[in-house]
């Protein structure tokens, strides 16, 4: 049964950016909820999609909190696609996150994204889903 | 370093604290015979009046965000502050201990500086806010640098794509350091530069002061502060690179040399609480924390073979204001008495100055939510009265649009008018510490210093603050809390009105502050005619002769002084700490 299979998330937050509060508490959620996280922490675009090829990741989750998610994550999604990984594996995002951007990364090729206050159900349901519909594919 | 600092004392601060004071006469201000007699009806009230649901929830807790559990009871009267001495715990305002105030007329002397926080895109971009704020009666300039400048990368290098002028302002060199400051006095003006770390705080303010040099005005004459605290480089941040934390607790302390010895009305350091609480702990930990970083400090300037008025007079401390009301007022009072002490008894400090809690605050971001956000801006006012009923000599007040992005121009007026309207309309200003004497605050104030010293001692056991931060010890700490924190929100036992409590149903549509689009583009370019006109030799030379000092123990301040005046950048300063340093593995916690 491919559902049965441990979902595997990488963790890491695009840039130069500070904050770390909401990285690691979404981590923990995620692990409590049994899901393998490899916390990459402060990464380029680059060093992020090389991990999540390496680590052969399902799922990749960005912390934005300081108004770069639309440069970083337009370059993260190009590189994604470049690497044909777009389809494999599920990108979102979360943190302070304007409510005018958030089509803006959809389009880009987010799969959700999760401004401040989001709760554990919102981000732990859309991962599980998330993983069951790579391992149907 | 010597391994001095790293043993644990013999005794702990509380068993000096103690010792040294016990001889101390107390002067109770109630006298036991009518405290018998009020006991005893308090007891027949209890018993008679009280309901008995109420009697077995005699203590219940707020719970509030960053808050500290500590339970309250129903009422609070004479009873729970018995052996209440005024003089010994209180003094007047502008006595010892200080509890009360450091000034005796506090505000009506001098109104707390209204020092809002600017910072983003370009440097003129953020020069134009300052000046914006200035014209509108702000008092005083709070500047903040952007993610790459934060984590000393420069414009061009890889890691800042996307983030140039992002939450603060770019600063790459000297030359941005001028635009920064076009037209603005700084003979006159009192100017906060948030460096937050020891390690920018050395390669920035020196640009700050060659500014000073070439606008012609002796250092002597510069008045702000930087904030230069280790918490904030090894604890709080995220990064991809750190210092160890010890080499960066030298680069703090020779920072505090140079500053204390060159700029002497400049504060050389604010002990950051605020970063600290806001990344997640309770207001008594943040204090703790900062203490004993303070005392960390004093340890090793006293080895360095300073006196501790010369470096205890100019310290400054950056508290948190979050919303739980009377906490808050208490935890400030309590603060100021407790270091009082710490210098008085465990310090010996001879001057008054070095024994004031002076402290900068800035109501709570974090308590901030997205729902229904014009609700920010009476929590922010909420804890802006608690900050000024506790207190305090400066304060910024958080943007109601600070859960979508940095605040927008009609925000930040905001955000300043709250102030005003406090200090012109409500006439709390005038009346010295209206809140002592409650017999609620001046139990809780107690109640406050003693949990603070007890977080003081945990910390000490541990082998001091760099050990502490160095073990990963205060990093665990933090992350209980915050992770526990967050599941009381999610479960309801934190309230926040529109966020869990009466869940919001409307959309959020706010017209949140964009960046300057073209500021990327604009400080690249600045930077590379900056690099080809600079001479590349002087360069070299003063990056060499920094990594030297770096190696052979010298103050690096002066070394960093001399690059910022050859010209060389903010990256290529980071990149000679982290040659000579080395990187530091920070404790994980995954």
């Amino acid at each position: 049964m491919p559902q049965e299979e441990r979902i595997k998330v990488l963790m890491c937050c695009l840039g130069p950016e500070t904050h770390n509060r909401g990285i690691i508490t979404v981590s923990s959620m995620l692990r409590e909820a049994g899901v393998e996280v490899v916390y990459l922490g402060n990464a380029s675009p680059e060093e992020a999609v090389r991990a999540a090829m390496e680590e052969d990741v399902q799922v990749v989750g960005v912390s934005s909190l300081s108004g770069a998610h639309l440069c970083l994550g337009k370059a993260l999604m190009d590189l994604a696609r470049k690497h044909g990984m777009e389809r494999q594996v599920t990108f979102l995002m979360g943190g302070v996150i304007p409510p005018k951007d958030i089509p803006v990364l959809k389009e880009m090729g987010f799969g959700e994204i999760y401004p401040s206050g989001s709760t554990r159900e919102e981000i732990v349901g859309c991962i599980r889903k998330a993983a069951q519909c790579q391992c149907e594919q | 370093m010597s391994d001095e600092i790293k043993c644990t004392p013999a005794k702990t601060t509380r068993e000096i604290i103690r010792e040294n004071m016990f001889p101390e006469e107390q002067e109770p201000l109630f006298n036991s015979g009518n405290l018998t007699k009020l006991r005893t009806k308090f007891e027949q009230w209890k018993n008679n009046m009280v309901r008995p649901g109420d009697r077995e929830n005699w203590r219940e807790a707020p719970r509030t965000v960053l808050g500290s559990d500590h339970p309250r009871e129903l009422v609070y009267t004479p009873l729970n502050i018995e052996n209440f001495d005024y003089q010994k715990y209180l003094g007047n305002p502008g006595q010892e201990p200080f509890t009360r105030g450091i000034h005796s007329n506090m505000y009506r002397g001098r109104t707390f500086t209204q020092r809002q926080l600017v910072g983003f895109g370009a440097p003129e971009d953020t020069n134009a806010r300052i000046r914006f704020l200035l014209e509108h009666g702000a008092t005083g300039i709070n500047l903040l640098f952007d993610m790459p400048t934060i984590q000393m990368y420069d414009c061009d290098d890889p890691m800042s794509r996307g983030s140039v002028g992002s939450c603060g302002v770019s600063v790459n060199h000297v030359n941005d350091c001028e635009l920064l400051f076009q037209e603005i006095d700084i003979a006159r003006e009192t100017v906060s530069i948030v460096t937050h770390y020891p390690s920018n705080t050395a390669i920035l303010f020196p640009m700050y002061l060659v500014l000073a040099e070439r606008k012609g005005i002796p250092w002597e004459q510069l008045k702000g502060s930087v904030q230069n605290d280790v918490t904030l480089e090894e604890l709080v941040r995220n990064a991809a690179e750190y210092l160890p934390p010890r080499d960066c607790f030298r680069i703090e302390c020779d920072n505090i040399e140079f500053i204390r010895n060159n700029v002497p009305r400049w504060n050389f350091i604010t002990l950051n609480g605020y970063n600290l609480r806001e990344f997640g702990t309770s207001g008594i930990t943040e204090m703790a924390v900062a203490f004993s970083h303070a005392m960390a400090i004093l340890d090793e300037m006293i080895r360095r073979g300073h006196d501790v008025d010369w470096v205890g007079e100019r310290l400054a401390f950056f508290w948190s204001v979050g919303m739980d009301f009377f906490e808050e007022v208490s935890r400030l009072r309590a603060a100021r008495r407790l270091w009082y002490k710490i210098m008085k008894y465990k310090y010996n400090a001879k001057n008054p100055r070095s024994m004031w809690m002076r402290c900068h605050v800035q109501t709570s971001g974090i308590s901030l939510v997205r729902e229904e956000p014009l609700n920010n801006i009476v929590r922010s006012a909420y804890e802006a009265l608690a900050a000024i009923l506790g207190g305090v000599q400066s304060l910024h007040v958080d943007s109601f649009d600070e859960a979508f992005a940095v605040p927008s121009e009609e925000a930040s007026l905001l955000s300043l008018r709250t102030q005003q309207i406090m200090e012109h309309e409500t006439g709390i200003t005038k009346v010295v510490d209206p809140l002592g004497g409650s017999y609620y605050v001046e139990s809780l104030t107690n109640q406050m210093e003693e949990m603070i010293l007890e977080e003081i001692t945990d910390i000490e056991e541990q082998g001091g603050y760099v050990e502490a931060v160095n073990s990963g010890y205060l990093l665990k700490k933090i992350y209980n809390y915050f992770y526990s924190e967050q599941k009381k929100i999610e479960q309801g036992d934190i309230e926040i009105v529109a966020h869990n409590w009466q869940k919001s149903t409307r959309s959020e549509d706010i017209e949140s502050f964009r960046y300057p689009a073209e500021a990327e583009q604009k400080q690249l370019s600045r930077l590379q005619k900056f690099k080809s006109e600079r001479d590349p030799h002087e360069v070299e030379l003063a990056l060499k002769a920094l990594k030297d000092a770096c190696q052979n123990g010298a103050n690096i301040v002066p070394y960093t002084l001399n690059c910022a005046r050859a010209g060389c950048t903010v990256g290529e300063q980071w990149k000679v700490f982290k040659e000579s340093f080395g990187l530091w593995r920070r404790p994980g916690l995954f």
